[in-house]
């Protein structure tokens, strides 16, 4: 039994015996290929791995170990002397002894418990089955004799005082070996005196080799990885370096003391220079007319002298500071330190790195076994191995390698018979390259196979739920393609042993990613498929750009940063938005939820005054905190609710955000200086995107991260810290972690963006309303009018409070009347409850109930046609198709006259006056015509509706007897204001009451309605209030 | 009993000790970074010729009062020893004591250790290992590695 003073040994010998078996298995694979005309070279080359192992573990007394190296040399021994036809079961046989000595070896502190029973069992079967043929009784006899102290293989239990021979410890010394070999060959009868040779010129060169390998040394990984640390801090050590140095010669050539002294003797040297050529021209000159001489004189010497001193100056002063830094000849000396470091870190991030080869090579096998498995023919081309790669990034590579040949094997390339069809060689290729390609290095792997079928990934990809059908409309061919990667995807039918279970390709992806690489794929459909790895260098280094919050520096680490955003202070109000609880802005067309990194560590914000350089506290309290006054002054509770914020933005709500270059401000005007200026950093998180205000965005950096020790653990926003060129240190950010802590939530409304964008455009020439979609925890999709929303919260499930079969919920101190719409509208009711919900709160009621939704879709801006007669009943306006989604319009009035009737009945009574009166309506969009019709109608007035001014006006003059008008502001040809003008100038109408609706409170567009003449002006779908002012104005 | 050396220290204008073979540096006006979210008694890294050290508050889990905040702080590196895990030292794992400032070393006869007396009031007592009268003054030696392992035992 190997003991505790051997570890050492055993640790050599183990790591002796993996090298020898990493070897035994391509060879046997090129035995498989070659079959009876492999060269003897690699036959030999096995041989005498299983003997090495034999040997090395007889020492040891590792029972199985030898028994199966022992067996296996035999049925070695006999292919090499020619006596066993190579076939692909003996292949197949070696390859599973092979397998479980590495698994012995492997294992080596227990590998008393792996019974190899089977492995002997197969092996000697087919020793047998060959001298069952007959004529090797003699040779096996001969082959232990040769081998002097071998057992015969039939037995199955080694007695361990046979193995333990001087013989067999002296044969891990290759030049024992060697004369053995030469034995061997003498005693062998049968091999040709040619290859007697060729062998013994083979053990020669193996020789060789062997002084060959000593060149490289094993060492320990830990030292490495010291060593790699030493280095980084050296690196940081010599950065700081130059940053000091850097600030030594800023320092002089600002330095005022500096600067006069030298302006001082320029003037004085200036007057000295003057005089004294002055007095020596009078000498000389004296009868030159003196006035035009002097003046002559005068002008000369300011062109002259006087520049020529000052550019002497300033020649002075560059070359000052320049070589003040330079006097004790440090910079040459630091530009050397510079060099060196550079090329010590280069050199101590070669020694982690490992031929990609070491993943590669096992890959032939696999591709054989899968092939085998599948019956299908396929070649594998491996180039490249050569190709270096850190150790960190080769050993996450493994997996995803396997992964990806696996889902070639099983998908990409197809049963011969099918490849016969398409005139296709029988034999399928992957062929795996790699390659260094612009500071990236990249492992390729193609296969000639059938591609992927863009059409059946998306059926599948629908069946399996990744994605909604409606998402799957708006993808492309490519987008369809890589749901390859996404979680759970399968599309082979059944889950077999090669693949089915959905975890492959996903694992490919997040694999890499982990390491910052990056998966493309190019599958051309029946041509075959391509996956290219683009792998970093090295891990070890980041490169970050640098924010700057309240006072504290943080990193963000490059890879997961998407953009940068600069939103101009008077540009902030437009384009930040505020929904429910969350901040958001809008990017090209897509909502992305922005935080304050302040925010995220409880920290304070500051701005770097633009004169002084101090910082400053940022007063503002709100991001988006409104400029434009509305009406009404507003608490900052109604500053909070969305639904100002999303009007207001109405005119640009798609309008892309640029990224803004332009610093200038304009003199004395706050709100465009910088220093209130927003500085947004787009991050990924995940497939998502979250916008980080910071404070300041500073430079791009290389850092070497350091993790965190464990007593951050608790804290997920955070990836390490990292040491700044100063000294100072700075956490890195971890976006995901950020997010998270943020509470962040994502469900659907990113993925769904996409989709909705198309859509979005798409309507745009129609006219246009803020739709809120969402929905109850079921398929259905539901749309209300933002326009109706006062606000949208989070709630958790169990901050519900039941009174009766009545649900409530706090909200700001007063209770709120929850309902869930399946309760009172004939939808399907909710799949099971998750623990928290959203509560859309309806705006302009007076008791107001909110509506509970499980999920919400997404704000899009739309022109629909309304669908009055598909669906219809309680609470339901009509329907549509948007997004190619069935879409319930939800008629909020009478939903809560069903829910609520005694507060919001009574209205009937109040609307008798109404009875019979005629009422036109002017307003563009459809469901508003429809909505105010249906209030007005149902309190029995008769309604007309114009589609705009225009029609408005001709219906007026069609001597119809209207008592009353109501008109939407904004309406194509004519707006309200034209209208209303046009009304109170004729001489007929100019009595005729005027209630404008609008949903925006905007004052300039109270008073210019107040200007024009109409008589009230007022919200849009209150409909309580608007039947009070249109009994109130009726005659 | 044997002597034992000491190194005293001032938290909050209290004297404790800490026993010698368990410092590696004394470390004076470094600046710290503050490190947010983290239990109070976390108080922040430093870079410690290159290296990330945290820093732990010894005064928050005696529960003394609280201190202002400051940009550079005094502290003591424990002995790498501490942080053994396995085979090598886990360089990521060295703790520093963040402390008022560094008094004396000075040398404590074994059986002059006495046990934390009942009466310590307001001190968490759970992280003394013993007490030492020494010229009129009590020097309370901090049970390193309780503080330690306290904090361990809050990631699980």
């Amino acid at each position: 039994m190997p003991e505790d003073d051997n570890k050492e040994l055993i640790d050599s010998l183990i790591a002796e015996a993996k090298e020898h078996l990493s070897n035994t298995e391509p060879d046997l694979l090129f035995l498989e290929k070659d079959g009876n005309n492999v060269s003897a070279e690699i036959i030999d080359r096995l041989f005498r791995s299983m003997h090495s192992i034999k040997g090395a573990f007889s020492f040891f007394d590792v029972v199985p170990v030898v028994e199966l190296a022992h067996t296996m040399e035999n049925l070695l021994s006999l292919v090499r002397d020619k006596k066993l036809s190579i076939t692909n079961e003996l292949v197949d046989v070696l390859l599973i002894g092979k397998d479980k000595l590495a698994l012995l070896i492997d294992n080596f502190d227990n590998y008393d418990s792996i019974s190899i029973s089977d492995e002997l069992e197969k092996l000697n079967n087919i020793l047998e089955g060959n001298s069952q043929q007959g004529s090797s009784k003699i040779t096996k006899q001969k082959i232990s004799k040769t081998k002097n102290t071998k057992p015969k293989p039939k037995k199955t239990k080694i007695p361990k005082s046979k193995i333990v021979t001087p013989e067999t410890i002296l044969a891990k010394d290759s030049a024992v070996e060697k004369t053995e070999v030469l034995t061997q060959v003498n005693t062998s009868t049968t091999t040709h005196p040619d290859e007697v040779i060729k062998r013994a010129v083979k053990s020669e060169n193996n020789t060789i080799y062997k002084v060959k390998s000593a060149e490289s040394l094993r060492v320990k990984v830990d030292l490495l990885n010291k060593l790699m640390n030493l280095v980084s801090e050296l690196v940081i050590a010599r950065n700081q370096l130059g940053n000091r140095m850097n600030q030594k010669a800023f320092d002089i050539l600002n330095d005022k003391k500096v600067v006069q002294k030298f302006n001082s003797f320029v003037s004085s040297s200036e007057k000295t220079i003057y005089n004294k050529i002055k007095s020596h021209y009078k000498k000389k000159y004296q009868d030159i007319n003196k006035s035009t001489n002097n003046n002559d004189f005068n002008n000369f010497f300011e062109k002259v002298v006087t520049h020529e001193l000052n550019g002497i100056k300033d020649f002075f002063l560059q070359t000052l500071s320049l070589s003040l830094v330079d006097i004790p000849c440090i910079k040459s000396v630091t530009q050397n330190i510079d060099l060196l470091t550079s090329s010590l870190q280069e050199s101590t991030m070669q020694t982690r790195l490992q031929q990609v080869e070491t993943v590669f090579a096992k890959l032939p096998r696999i591709t054989r076994d899968l092939a085998r498995k599948l019956k299908k023919q396929i070649k594998i081309v491996v180039t490249g191995g050569e190709v270096e790669l850190d150790k960190s990034i080769i050993e996450i590579l493994s997996d995803p390698l396997t992964h990806i040949i696996r889902n070639c094997a099983d998908h990409g390339i197809e049963t011969p018979e099918i490849r016969l069809q398409k005139g296709k060689p029988l034999e399928g290729t992957v062929n795996v390259k790699a390659y260094h390609e612009s500071g990236e290095e990249i492992i390729e792997i193609s296969d000639d196979g059938n591609g992927i079928d863009a059409d059946i990934v998306k059926s599948k990809a629908i069946e399996k739920g990744i994605i909604s059908l409606k998402i799957a409309e708006g993808m492309t061919k490519q987008e369809i393609q890589e749901l390859i990667f996404a979680p759970g995807f399968s599309s082979a039918e059944q889950v077999t042993d090669v693949s089915g279970r959905g975890v492959g390709m996903d694992v490919v992806k997040t694999n890499i990613a982990k390491i910052g690489g990056f998966v493309e794929l190019i599958s051309t459909l029946g041509r075959g498929t391509t996956i290219k790895l683009k792998l970093p260098l090295t891990i070890e280094i980041v490169s970050s750009l640098l924010v700057r919050t309240s006072d504290r520096m943080y990193a963000v680490p490059q890879e997961s940063m998407v953009d940068l955003v600069r939103i101009r202070a008077k540009d902030i109000s437009k384009k930040i938005e505020i929904l429910g609880d969350s901040v958001v802005i809008r990017r090209g067309g897509r909502l992305l939820p922005v935080i304050k990194l302040a925010d995220v560590f409880g920290l304070k914000s500051y701005y770097r005054d633009r004169v002084t350089g101090e910082m400053k506290d940022d007063r503002r309290k709100m991001l988006a905190e409104r400029r434009t006054k509305p009406i009404k002054p507003i608490s900052e509770e109604e500053l909070l609710d969305g639904v100002n914020g999303i009007n207001n933005v109405n005119d640009d709500i798609d309008e892309p955000l640029e990224l803004e270059g332009d610093l200038r401000g304009k003199e004395g005007d706050r709100r465009v200086s910088t220093e209130s200026a927003l500085q947004i950093l787009i991050a990924k998180v995940g497939i998502h995107k979250v916008g980080l205000i910071v404070d300041e965005l500073l430079d791009i950096e290389e850092l070497v991260v350091k993790p965190l020790s464990r007593y951050f653990k608790q804290c997920k926003c955070y990836a390490g810290a990292t040491i700044l060129g100063n000294g100072k240190l700075a956490l890195v950010i971890d976006t995901q972690g950020v997010s998270s802590y943020m509470n962040l939530d994502f469900s659907g409304i990113q993925r769904e963006n996409d989709a909705q964008n198309l859509i979005l455009k798409r309507s745009q020439m129609n006219e246009n309303q803020n739709l809120l979609l969402f929905k109850n925890g079921s398929s259905e999709v539901f749309a209300l009018p933002i326009d109706l929303i006062s606000r949208i919260k989070k709630v958790k499930t169990d901050e519900i409070d039941k009174i009766g079969d009545k649900e409530f919920i706090k909200n700001n101190g007063k209770s709120l009347r929850i309902i869930r719409l399946h309760n009172y509208m004939d939808i399907s009711t909710p799949g099971p409850k998750r623990g928290f919900f959203y509560l859309l709160i309806p705006k302009l009621m007076k008791h107001p109930i909110s509506i509970v939704m499980t999920e919400v879709l997404d704000i899009i801006k739309t022109g629909v046609s309304l669908d009055k007669t598909s669906v219809s009943g309680t609470g339901i306006i009509g329907s549509a198709i948007i997004n190619n989604s069935f879409t319930i319009f939800i008629d909020i009035y009478n939903l809560f006259e069903t829910v609520d009737p005694d507060n919001y009945k009574g209205l009937d009574s109040v609307s008798k006056p109404l009875l019979g009166k005629r009422i036109l309506l002017a307003e563009d969009t459809q469901f508003f015509q429809k909505i105010i019709s249906k209030y007005l109608e149902e309190a029995g007035c008769e309604v007309d509706v114009a589609k705009n001014g225009m029609v408005a006006w001709d219906m007026l003059n069609k001597d119809k007897k209207y008592q009353l008008l109501i008109t939407d502001i904004h309406m194509p040809l004519m707006d309200g204001y034209e209208l209303s003008r046009k009304i109170r100038a004729s001489a007929k109408f100019k009595l005729l009451p005027i209630v404008v609706v609008t949903a925006m409170e905007i004052k300039s567009y109270y008073d210019r309605a107040m200007e024009v003449g109409v008589n009230r002006y007022q919200q849009k779908l209150d409909k309580e209030k608007l039947l009070k002012t249109v009994i109130e104005l009726l005659p | 009993m044997s002597e034992k050396l000491f190194i005293t220290l001032n938290l909050c204008e209290k004297l404790f000790g800490v026993e010698i073979s368990l410092c590696h540096e004394i470390l004076s006006n470094i600046e710290l970074t503050l490190v947010e979210h983290t239990d109070n008694w976390v108080k922040g890294i430093i870079n410690l010729r290159g290296q990330i050290v945290t820093i732990l508050d010894p005064a928050v889990l005696l529960s003394l009062e609280n201190k202002k905040q400051t940009a550079t702080i005094s502290c003591i590196i424990l002995n790498a020893l501490l942080f053994k895990n396995g085979g090598g030292i886990d360089e990521s794992e060295i703790v520093g004591l963040a402390v008022d400032s560094v008094g004396d070393v000075c040398s404590v006869n074994g059986d002059r250790i006495l046990n934390p007396p009942a009466n310590l009031a307001g001190i968490n007592r759970k992280f003394l290992s013993g007490v030492v009268t020494s010229e009129n003054e009590l020097i309370m030696l901090l049970n390193v590695s309780e503080i330690l392992h306290y904090s361990s035992a809050l990631d699980k």
